[in-house]
């Protein structure tokens, strides 16, 4: 058996792993996915972890292998497997290779469903919502605080959940999993959704106001047959020039707005 | 214009990077690179408008790695660009020319996930010289392979944005004076039907639904 060694990570590790963590999906590929991405990330721990030598190339090739979630979750996985990873160098027989492997997976599906249902489909759509709000209602040069605000606003949470993750996932090590247990973004998810159908509602009054009864008429039913379409999930291409050539018709029906 | 349009298209491309493959802070996102082009190209007001625009219509699509996302920052690079270079010598309308440049961008989405698809399947490549590199306990190499991924997208992206954007001003010039007034008239008042689309997309996005508990 190895002598027990004292390799510590440093903040500055995790520093430089946080920073390597935006580049996570950079090698994306179809065989292995993030494989090559988080083995990057992951670089500087193995550094500071593992000499030259038989085990290091056992690290890059356990990180090497198939590895998939939500790209800001992901730093959960990365902070747990940094610690993970710092006991099995430190003390040897605590933690072995299959858990490391086994945890990476376990952990990485929830954490994909987590990211994808809050911030692509939830977060980010009310943020760019918020900020065209701001576009439509500020005048001039002004309304350039409407794409700054989007901005601001949702990393204002990604980089929180993505550099606090990694630190919570660090410190914590698998205790983080019931952390995530405990936060409930369903509920979260609910609001930001009804928040969202307020500032829809918002939009749609701005717009109201501007045209006239013609104009809303044809605009409204425009808006009520296109929701149709998509319920039916019809192409938004073929949406986007079905409606175009809707917009041509209604000018050669003399229908002008 | 050609030196704008390659300034253009080396900016975009490098912004581009955060579609997918790094950072995600969201800068790639229509109504961020709308303006930004528009200003690149003198006319930061128009790129907001095709920006925000095209962020409502695409606002829920999902970044996800493993199905190739349309590319909403590719369709606004491109529409933007092309329909302030078309608006400088044409006499149409500025919503017309938005709504041409936004018919032109749309169809060569599908141009870019052929190349995405190969860059991805070259990535495949990198990844077993990743492999032969870590049996060699070879650090430096393996990081080689991701900076040359990187370089890799920036450039699909800078010849796509490049090439798309040359080949709109000269289409432009050839197509835009023959088009009948009608048929322009048209498709400038349908602009305001793609926003009542891109509302119809947002009420889509926030709609109650019932999702379960993952963990």
């Amino acid at each position: 058996m190895t002598q027990a060694q004292n390799r510590t990570i440093t903040k500055l590790d995790l520093l430089k792993i946080m920073h390597r963590s935006l580049y996570i999906q950079a090698v994306w590929n179809f065989e292995r996915l993030q494989n090559l991405g988080f083995l990057f990330t992951v670089v500087p721990m193995i550094k500071r972890l593992y000499p030259p030598g038989p085990a290091r190339v056992a690290a890059l090739q356990r990180h090497l292998e198939f590895f998939n979630t939500h790209p800001y979750m992901a730093s959960f996985v990365i902070g747990v497997i940094t610690s993970l990873e710092e006991k099995m160098a430190n003390q040897p027989g605590t933690v072995n290779q299959e858990e490391v492997r086994s945890i990476k997976a376990i952990m990485s599906g929830p954490l994909a469903a987590i990211g994808d249902a809050f911030f692509w489909a939830s977060l980010r759509p009310f943020s760019a919502l918020m900020g065209i709000v701001m576009i439509l209602t500020l005048t001039g040069r002004a309304n350039i605080i409407g794409p700054l605000f989007f901005l601001f606003f949702f990393n204002l949470f990604g980089l929180y959940i993505r550099f606090g993750g990694l630190t919570k996932g660090y410190l914590l090590g698998l205790g983080v999993v019931d952390k995530l247990k405990k936060f409930n973004t369903q509920d979260l998810i609910t609001v930001i959704n009804l928040l969202g159908l307020i500032g829809l509602g918002v939009l749609l009054l701005l717009y109201a106001a501007e045209f006239n009864l013609w104009q809303n008429l044809i605009f409204f039913s425009t808006l009520l047959m296109t929701y149709g379409l998509i319920r039916k999930k019809v192409y938004t291409n073929v949406l986007i020039y079905g409606v175009l050539a809707w917009g041509v018709l209604l000018y050669f029906l003399d229908c002008r707005f | 214009m050609l030196l704008t349009s390659i300034w253009v298209s080396l900016v975009a491309s490098i912004i581009s990077l955060d579609v997918t493959a790094c950072w995600q802070i969201m800068i790639s996102r229509p109504i961020i690179i709308g303006p930004l082009i528009g200003w690149m190209c003198g006319d930061f007001a128009h790129g907001m408008i095709i920006g925000s625009i095209l962020e409502l219509i695409w606002i829920n699509t999902l970044p996800l790695g493993a199905s190739i996302p349309l590319d909403a920052a590719a369709t606004t690079v491109v529409a933007t660009a092309t329909s302030i270079f078309l608006k400088r010598w044409w006499s149409g309308s500025e919503s017309t020319a938005m709504v041409l440049g936004i018919c032109y961008a749309m169809p060569l989405g599908t141009l870019l996930k052929k190349m995405d698809i190969f860059v991805r399947r070259f990535s495949n490549r990198l990844v077993y010289y990743a492999d032969k590199y870590a049996k060699e306990d070879n650090l430096f190499m393996i990081q080689t392979m991701v900076v040359l991924a990187i370089l890799l997208i920036v450039l699909k992206y800078f010849l796509f944005y490049f090439i798309s954007i040359y080949l709109g001003l000269y289409i432009f010039h050839l197509v835009a004076p023959e088009l009948p007034d009608a048929l322009l008239a048209g498709l400038g008042q349908a602009r305001i039907l793609l926003i009542a689309l891109g509302l119809a997309m947002v009420w889509d996005t926030f709609r109650f639904r019932k999702a379960g508990k993952e963990f």
